[in-house]
């Protein structure tokens, strides 16, 4: 029987000349090979029948094994459209066509590669990209592994709503798979490990596809609720020669974004009624703030109703020192409202329950039975089934679809035409009393900051209020891991001052979404600081080297509580309960035996680092050495040992 | 997910009025402080209320405004009414909850030298 004659001339049919060149030939193993001589040259089973001279013959004409144009460069002309400017990536043989691409024919700009040592930190580090650039970034992902390593990082950008667009890759085509890793990193729905943690995703099968999928990634990652979006581009199209004729029939569609869905008017005129009406109103804020102009809406609409605002963190929404924020009155809020406005809340069922975490799990109602729950939000636009992030089912009294910021102003308008004067006035008091509140609550932080100041170890105020001391000067911006304490002491009103929440709280998010962020004020000319725990930055500490070698200046200060103290806290409550080994709650849960030394692990990787400092008279200075780091556009670390909180 | 261990308002409304009760009167003169710190530390109190008894954002008060008496201590430490657990005698005896007893009363007590001094000029 003939053998079969060879496949198609692929990428790997580096000799697939024996249909070209006439005459016998004879074809050297080193010649017919490329990485692996277990796999026959599809050029060896063409070959004619063997001349006895074939061996002494230099080939006439050997098929090129370079050319011009790959299919990943017209990937990158599609890239380059969207205005991405940075790609994070641990390479990855799986994307090397377009990593090649990226740098040599974009000339590793728009997008910039940025070397990540673990591909939880790339996606996480676009991730605190976009919390203050505002615009997404990629990350790139090598096929299976790559994407399995970076799966916690997507699922924390989904819960967050924040659009990160992520690439992996594969060797779709079985017959050209070399054998061993090739097949072991290939995949047949490589997506379907995160297809309930993004918004879309898209493997395409030619150069168009590719085109189309690309830009409609970007524009449902834009899309509110923002998300992050996979595409998977096959490593056959990479490395594909994209001839002149092909080139010329491809076309790169324009990206066009969505305009942000607003509420329905009539429900939004029924709920500013409400509002007006109301004696206690309470408006909550989660992942409202969109844009800087966030919070000025927010700022018109709690003036206008003199209302309390609690902002719960997960983004920052409202000025921490504005007289009406009573974020630290959460629950006498909630317990006294007869109104309350809920913008983009995740957990709306906590507002009127309340869960106690004792055995049984028993949970009780708070707040007055005729409290009117308003919700304005697009959470529940989008939602999947399996992943529970979107939180207990909870009642509301009108629940708007659409997003919280672009709804606002024209609830600001319903609200200030019901305004007549002596409801202004009646108003005015109201808030005069929020103002007073709030006074009160600023005296107590005060009073707490003396009391815990010379604690040894360093307690969270004295820490918080020394690194403030040295940043109050600069313009500053509080990346990384969220930090709720310094959101109330430190005096928070542009939109950069803090980047909120992680999204699904999946630790190890910190230490690259703080280098994300980072990066993005760099780009501003703003510095950035990130309270960093230990626990968080043990995940994948190689971020710290890619801070280094990128340049990208900013400050870690170690949380070092030698813990990762809430699960410490979570096991002691178990232990408890069953009245068994009080004293073992350490054991899988702390970090000592031996203490780890962050300043040499930091210095290990390039950055200025000092510490452990546990004095806190030591703090102020060491953390004024690291900032003239900082602002000389490097990054810096100082080892903190501090209070369990 | 990891949940916030939030302290509920049902159990600060008890204790401070433990604490203005005619109970919380006398400080320092049963168990030993320094036992007591070890004691407070490997029994894990300081988890939540931090080394120095001084509390933290969402986990658990601060104990040292004012000093304790056994019979109140104990009644808290045993039966919390609030989100912390239960320390039944079968994990700490009454003879190593006086020594953390001790311990905070001696935080507080130190705190109280400390005011007086200032407040005197000294």
């Amino acid at each position: 029987m003939a053998r079969v004659k060879s496949s198609r001339l692929s990428r790997r049919a580096f000799l697939g000349g024996s249909a070209l060149v006439g005459g016998a030939f004879s074809v050297s193993p080193s010649a017919a090979w490329s990485e692996d001589e277990s796999t026959p040259s599809p050029a060896k089973a063409a070959l004619p029948p063997a001349n006895p001279d074939a061996e002494h013959t230099i080939p006439a004409e050997l098929p090129p094994m370079t050319f011009k144009r790959s299919g990943a460069d017209f990937m990158v002309d599609v890239i380059k459209t969207l205005g991405v400017d940075y790609v994070a990536c641990n390479p990855g043989s799986s994307f090397r066509g377009l990593q090649e691409s990226i740098i040599n024919y974009g000339g590793n700009a728009q997008p910039e590669i940025l070397t990540c040592c673990h591909e939880e930190s790339s996606v996480a580090l676009a991730h605190g990209y976009y919390k203050i650039a505002g615009k997404p970034m990629m990350a790139m992902v090598h096929g299976t592994v790559g994407l399995q390593h970076a799966s916690m990082a997507i699922y924390n950008a989904y819960a967050d709503r924040v659009p990160v667009l992520v690439t992996t890759a594969v060797s779709a085509d079985a017959n050209t798979r070399r054998p061993g890793v090739e097949w072991q990193h290939s995949v047949q729905d490589g997506a379907a490990m995160v297809r309930d943690i993004t918004k879309w995703d898209d493997t395409p099968a030619s150069l168009q596809h590719f085109a189309e999928s690309q830009v409609r990634a970007m524009k449902i990652a834009l899309s509110v609720p923002m998300g992050p979006v996979l595409i998977t581009a096959d490593a056959d199209l990479q490395e594909m020669e994209l001839a002149p004729a092909h080139q010329a029939s491809l076309t790169i569609p324009k990206l066009s974004i969505d305009r942000h869905p607003e509420g329905d008017s009539g429900a939004v005129a029924e709920a500013a009624k409400l509002l007006v009406a109301a004696e206690s109103p309470v408006i909550i804020a989660d992942r409202y703030r969109r844009t800087p102009n966030g919070h000025t809406l927010l700022i018109q609409l709690a003036e206008a109703l003199q209302a309390p605002v609690i902002d719960s963190g997960n983004r920052f929404n409202f000025p921490s020192q504005h007289p009406l924020n009573l974020s630290d009155d959460r629950a006498q809020l909630l317990r006294e409202a007869d109104v309350i406005l809920a913008l983009e809340l995740a957990d709306v069922w906590s507002l009127s329950h309340v869960l106690r975490d004792v055995p049984g799990r028993p949970w009780h109602t708070v707040g007055k039975d005729t409290c009117k729950i308003l919700t304005i939000g697009t959470a529940g636009t989008v939602i999947k089934s399996n992943y529970q992030d979107f939180q207990r089912y909870a009642e509301a009294d009108i629940s708007i679809a659409g997003d919280a910021e672009t709804t606002l102003p024209n609830l600001i308008a319903e609200i200030k035409k019901r305004l007549d004067t002596g409801r202004v006035a009646t108003l005015q008091g109201r808030g005069a009393k929020c103002a007073e509140r709030a006074g009160r609550l600023r005296k107590q932080r005060e009073a707490r900051i003396q009391e815990v100041w010379d604690l040894s170890p360093v307690s969270s105020e004295r820490l918080i209020m020394e690194l403030y001391e040295q940043i109050k000067g600069d313009d500053w911006s509080l990346v990384g891991a969220p930090n709720p304490l310094a959101t109330r002491l430190l005096p928070m009103e542009k939109y950069y001052h803090h980047t909120g929440g992680s999204g699904a709280s999946g630790i190890g998010y910190g230490a690259p979404a703080a280098v994300g962020s980072a990066l993005a004020n760099r780009d501003a000319g703003r510095i950035s600081v990130t309270i960093q725990p230990d626990g968080d930055l043990m995940y994948a500490p190689g971020v710290l080297w890619t801070a280094a070698h990128h340049q990208i200046p900013i400050l870690f200060v170690m949380f070092n509580n030698r813990a990762y103290h809430q699960e410490l806290m979570h096991l002691q409550r178990i232990e408890n309960r069953l009245e068994r080994g009080l004293r073992n709650f350490g054991i899988g849960t702390t970090l000592t035996k031996p203490n780890i030394d962050f300043s040499k692990l930091a210095a290990s990787m390039g950055l200025y680092a000092e510490g452990p400092i546990a004095d806190p008279a030591a703090l102020g200075a060491a953390i004024r050495r690291a900032m003239e780091v900082v602002r000389r556009g490097e990054p810096a670390l100082v080892d903190v040992v501090t209070q369990p909180r | 997910m990891r949940p916030k261990i939030r302290v509920f308002i049902p159990a600060m409304i008890f204790l401070a009025q433990i604490i203005n009760s005619p109970y919380a009167k006398s400080a320092g003169e049963e168990g030993d402080p320094r036992a007591g710190k070890a004691d407070w530390i490997g029994a894990g109190c300081y988890s939540c209320h931090g080394y120095a008894a001084q509390g933290a954002e969402d986990t658990g008060p601060q104990l040292t405004k004012h000093a304790w008496t056994f019979e109140v201590l104990s009644q808290i430490v045993r039966n919390p009414i609030s989100v912390m657990p239960p320390f039944t005698k079968k994990l700490l005896s009454d003879d190593e909850l006086r020594n953390i007893m001790a311990y905070v009363n001696s935080i507080h007590q130190h705190k109280k030298n400390k005011n007086e001094n200032i407040g005197s000029g000294k």
